[in-house]
């Protein structure tokens, strides 16, 4: 990866963003013994926590995005439920030749856009133009060097080097393919209503409130999708989502509170260790923060034991990484200080930084898992002589303070877009650790290493190297390994739960 | 004094409230801590940037003068943006709906129990059940808004699933049926306001000799009474609900929030905790000008409707 | 609170008798116990509690109500109980003040405006015509929210400042009218006259005679305004705007035991019916009191 092409003041949430566009395949929309097939039609609605920031791939910040992306955006390839292997999607076959260092697709002459035109090779190269010109997300693709359309239905990417990692990426909604030329619509035009080759196309859209999708016939999975209708209907609070979860208002709420989950009837909600890591980010550049003894002090103080079980409600597990375990490369870090506490060292290592006790502001996403979690934290840390005032802010004003680093201290749960390190990689290069503002540079090493890995023990050690730099700066804290959980109606079929808080609902079915 | 002179000093005074609701919404952008321009752009900007974007809004410029500039700019529509770049005028309008319905609801229920319960209390005066109807108001009048609104869903809502516990349906039934609970809420936080001087003004009615003739007539009388009665309580009803049309808007607020319905209520909340000063002075300022219409409109009805201030 | 209609029910006037007397002492008796009791539990709290209501037990979070803990734990296992004690003296003290600082200050300018020369009166009284015709606490939802909780200041916690200064900016009018009219009703009245040609000076005549006399209906709403003031303060942080999370304040515990109204509704009824019991006492001193002064 070329150094920083994301841009140093971005607020990217490739963080809270999530996630595998691809739809997810796989015939496991059939219930082991029942032998109904999935009934056609019907509609579906979904929760959002919050709005999407933008039908834009490129340019959307949050997680929230990118679960409604799959529904309307279709790529090359997508990823197997569990995440970790591939399949092909608009792309039937593809071919890697090392030597001449080239990716060769063969498109699906099934492809279609929602508005029924073929997909071809001129609108991937174009898509590619999209992509790697993304302020937030181009560096992902910066081994292509070029594109060549042969024939309508064949393109060849170029590379600057064999990447182990772009055939991931490729799966994901970051390399989502739209029709060439934007189908002739002005850029501003496009993005208001965008056309895609997912399985569903967008109806209509109360900006901020409600998104509602129908059935793309056009799908090139024959059959499918099975549903009519998807509506997505933001409702930022947790309680609300829970009580119209209840009576029906809701079939399926993505991104269950962990302190609400409880609450839901029983086996109603289905949950994977989710491929994010709620962190402590610390403000290096702000006052007592730049003293690295008084960060480290604060990890000491944590008692993580507790930590996952009261303020995680016990829906999560300690982290040992500060990179999320699920993306295939990263293991536990054994070198590192991750999750073990020791009061008295912090107490020691906070009288050490000469801290005089002021009081510090810990930022949380109102009604994110964060909230109560940083009530749990916020003792802990007083017990050793670092006093925080915890401050709910809505996610998108978070998020919007993080990225100007106009902050002390913040929890946030940044989460991996692909099976593969690039990925958490990038967003903390870009970040300079999670906003902390600190040195980027162990993370751009280690993309540059993993980027030229030719072997997962090259990967690892790329990995393990970079965990180590980023344990001794103090800077960002993993706290916990939060669990993507969903609430599923019993009327709905086929739904697999994904770590990457993302699904592609083509294989959902309701019962009548 | 004519009907149209009382119109025309309605409208002047109408347009000098009118002046000082902005004047007030203007000062509010000016105590919240901090420059406009550097919390949009944050620490790290460079102060290059941040006085362009303080030229951009104007911030460089004398108060007065900024204060023309916002006088202008709302005259025209402006409203402003929000921090996310929304325009500050599609958020109200995307609110001010669902806000209008609520209101509507609560205004309804409301003043039908309040006439109700006056009703038996000036008619039962100083016996038992207006003893206990006024004990009763009284007490109500310190029922926390969203406790209320949590027990109608945690005792009637969840167990019998008549209404939808939360947010705001699609579709008119739907929505009807979303805004039920809501209205009862306001309603049961409303009514006690009301109550009070109502039973004091249905007093003065049914001691009147028109009242005391109709009474005499016997059964035939109680319709008379009823329609006297009613058409006598218009107006102190209105002026009542004019004068607490203020602490409805509140109620409102506190509504939204607690059953999740996107109006300019739950708009505002949100808009505050993000600190947006632009979306935060644009809702208040649609609330204090619905205020103060609202207290017009009651006044010049309340006086129009009334023989004896057109001839005073 | 800016709620005149609660004060002025000139209907009551004619009614008062020595039954109404003997009516308002019971109100007073029934509202004096119930708030007294609120006051107890406030100087006791250490006693008859756990005596730490941020103490968390992460291990125990919402427990069932046991011996151990009377109203069960919350989420995050801290007593329900404890925090429900100690939040009295947050919201009571918070109310007090966000009462006594507009009631002091209204009540020097209604006696200004009373007793002052015509200009200042009617000026005065322009400008409260204008602050009652605006949708007071929408504005103090914008005002505090926007002000931010900042730290505290001097005895007072964080979110405390900006909540009495709202009040203080809201609740002056009511009192400042309230005086006014009181202080014009007194001094025309025959003892006062002759205080005044008995050559009293006029500063004597005004708190020796004057403002004693007039006094009464504002104490009558100060007590019924600190009720209200409990029920606008919780209200505000169940909003998010003031008091910051994680303080035992009765609003904000109702706001984070929402999502649990199912399993646990009691740590939304304790904290609501605390509220409602507070203001209802206040309430039925400052009734009772109105019965006495009126008869």
């Amino acid at each position: 990866m070329t150094p920083v092409k994301v841009m140093a003041y971005v607020a990217s949430l490739t963080a809270a963003a999530g996630l595998l566009s691809g739809c997810a395949g796989g015939s496991t929309s059939a219930k082991p013994g029942s032998s109904e097939p999935p009934r056609q039609g019907g509609s579906a609605t979904m929760s959002l926590s919050s709005a999407i920031d933008t039908w834009n791939p490129q340019e959307a910040l949050s997680t929230h995005s990118f679960s409604v992306f799959p529904q309307v955006y279709a790529s090359l390839l997508r990823s197997t439920p569990d995440g970790k292997g591939l399949l092909p999607a608009l792309a039937s076959s593809y071919q890697a030749d090392p030597v001449a260092k080239t990716l060769t697709f063969t498109l699906d002459p099934a492809a279609k856009f929602s508005n029924g035109r073929q997909v071809t090779s001129a609108d991937v190269r174009f898509s590619e133009g999209l992509w790697s010109k993304g302020k937030l997300y181009g560096g992902y693709f910066s081994s292509i060097t070029s594109v060549q359309t042969p024939s309508p239905q064949t393109v060849v990417f170029t590379l600057s080097q064999p990447d182990e990692t772009l055939l991931a990426i490729l799966s994901t909604a970051n390399a989502a393919i739209f029709p060439d030329n934007y189908g002739g619509e002005s850029e501003a035009d496009f993005w208001k209503k965008p056309i895609g080759a997912g399985p569903f196309g967008i109806d209509n859209q109360a900006v901020g409130r409600s998104i509602s999708l129908t059935r793309n016939p056009y799908y090139y999975r024959a059959g499918l999708p099975h549903l009519d209708k998807v509506e997505y209907k933001v409702v930022t609070d947790g309680s609300q989502r829970l009580l119209q979860f209840q009576n029906g208002s809701l079939d399926v709420v993505n991104g269950v509170e962990l302190g609400v989950a409880a609450q839901y009837p029983k086996g109603k909600v289905v949950g994977v260790p989710s491929a994010g890591v709620s962190v402590l980010t610390i403000n290096t550049k702000s006052g007592p923060l730049a003293n690295v003894d008084l960060r480290k002090a604060m990890a000491a103080a944590v008692d993580y034991r507790k930590l996952v079980a009261g303020g995680y409600a016990g829906q999560a597990t300690t982290a040992t990484s500060l990179l999320p375990q699920n993306v295939p490369g990263v293991s536990p870090c054994s070198a590192c200080t991750w999750s073990s506490t020791d009061q008295a060292a912090a107490k020691s290592l906070v009288a050490k930084s000469g801290h005089t006790g002021q009081n510090l502001e810990l930022n949380v996403p109102s009604g994110d898992a964060e909230e109560l979690a940083a009530q749990a934290l916020a003792p802990m840390l007083a017990q050793v002589g670092i006093k925080v005032t915890v401050v709910p802010l809505p996610t998108a004003t978070l998020i919007d303070r993080l990225g100007k680093g106009d902050f002390q201290l913040a929890m946030i749960t940044y989460s991996a877009l692909a099976p593969s390190p690039i990925d958490p990689l990038g967003f903390l290069e870009s970040t300079g650790l999670v906003f902390s503002q600190s040195d980027p540079g162990p993370a751009n090493t280690a993309l540059t290493a993993v980027h030229a890995a030719s072997t997962p023990f090259d990967v690892t050690t790329a990995v393990q190297t970079f965990e180590k730099a980023a344990n001794a700066s103090g800077a960002v804290i993993p706290l916990a390994v939060p669990n993507a959980l969903y609430a599923v109606a019993g009327r709905v079929e086929g739904f697999v739960p994904t770590p990457y808080l993302a699904y592609c609902a083509d294989e959902l079915s309701v019962k009548s | 004094m004519t009907a149209t002179r009382i119109l025309l000093a309605r409208v002047f005074q109408l347009v000098l409230v009118l002046l000082s609701v902005t004047l007030v919404v203007f000062v509010l952008t000016q105590i919240a801590p901090g420059d406009a321009a550097r919390l949009r752009l944050g620490p790290r900007a460079s102060d290059e940037a941040v006085s362009e974007l303080r030229h951009q809004l104007g911030l460089d410029r004398s108060l007065p003068q900024q204060y023309l500039d916002y006088l202008n700019r709302v005259l025209h529509g402006d409203f402003g943006t929000s921090i996310d770049g929304r325009s500050v005028g599609e958020i109200i309008g995307q609110g001010i709906g669902n806000t209008v319905w609520l209101l509507l609801g609560t205004l309804v229920l409301a003043v039908s129990a309040a006439l109700v319960l006056a009703w038996t209390a000036a008619w039962f005066r100083d016996r038992f059940i207006d003893h206990a109807i006024r004990l009763g108001i009284l007490l109500a009048l310190f029922l926390p808004a969203f406790w209320v609104g949590f027990l109608l869903i945690r005792l009637i809502a969840i167990p019998t699933g008549w209404f939808p516990v939360s947010g705001l349906g699609s579709g008119p039934t739907e929505m009807f049926r979303s805004l039920i609970l809501p209205s009862v809420t306001g309603a049961i936080v409303l009514a006690p306001v009301l109550v009070r001087s109502l039973r004091s003004s249905l007093i003065d009615v049914l001691d009147s000799e028109y009242v005391a003739v109709a009474r005499s007539l016997g059964v035939g009388g109680s319709a008379l009474i009823v329609r006297h009665v009613l058409r006598n309580a218009l107006g102190p009803v209105l002026t009542l609900l004019a004068l607490n049309i203020g602490y409805l808007f509140f109620g409102v607020v506190i509504l939204e929030a607690t059953f999740d319905i996107p109006g300019l209520g739950s708009a505002l909340v949100e808009a505050s905790a993000k600190r947006d000063v632009y979306v935060v002075q644009g809702i208040t300022l649609v609330f204090a000008t619905g205020v103060v219409v609202a207290n017009v409109i009651g006044e010049t009805v309340v006086s129009l409707l009334d023989p004896r201030t057109v001839s005073a | 609170m800016s709620d005149l209609s609660l004060v002025k029910d000139h209907k009551d006037d004619k009614e008062h008798t020595p039954r109404s007397r003997r009516r308002g002492n019971g109100k007073m008796a029934a509202g004096a116990v119930v708030f007294g009791l609120f006051v107890l539990a406030a100087v006791l709290a250490p006693l008859i509690t756990k005596g730490d209501p941020a103490e968390q037990d992460l291990l125990n979070r919402l427990a069932d109500p046991s011996p151990a803990h009377p109203l069960g734990t919350d989420q995050l296992g801290r007593d329900e109980w404890t925090r429900l004690v100690y939040a009295i003296r947050v919201d009571l003290r918070v109310a007090l003040l966000a009462s006594l600082v507009p009631a002091i200050l209204g009540s020097l300018i209604g006696i200004v405006a009373g007793l002052g020369a015509k200009w200042l009166d009617t000026a005065i009284m322009r400008v409260s015509d204008v602050v009652v015709s605006l949708p007071l606490f929408i504005f103090f939802i914008a005002l505090v929210g926007l002000l931010g909780p900042g730290d505290g200041f001097l005895f007072l916690g964080p979110g405390e400042l900006p909540l009495i200064i709202g009040f203080t900016l809201v609740s002056w009018v009511v009192y400042a009218r309230l005086m006014r009219a009181e202080v014009r009703r007194v001094r025309s009245m025959d003892y006062v006259r002759a205080a005044r040609s008995g050559g009293l000076p006029r500063w004597r005549v005004i708190t020796g005679h004057i403002v004693p006399n007039a006094i009464g209906q504002s104490i009558v709403y100060f007590f019924v305004d600190i009720g209200l003031a409990v029920v606008a303060i919780s209200t505000l942080s169940f909003l998010g705007v003031g008091i910051p999370v994680g303080t035992p304040e009765w609003g904000a515990m109702i706001q984070s035991a929402r999502t649990v109204i199912q399993t646990n509704w009691w740590l939304i009824a304790a904290p609501g019916a605390a509220i409602a019991l507070a203001g209802m006492g206040l309430a039925l001193i400052g009734d009772g009191l109105d019965d006495r002064i009126k008869s």
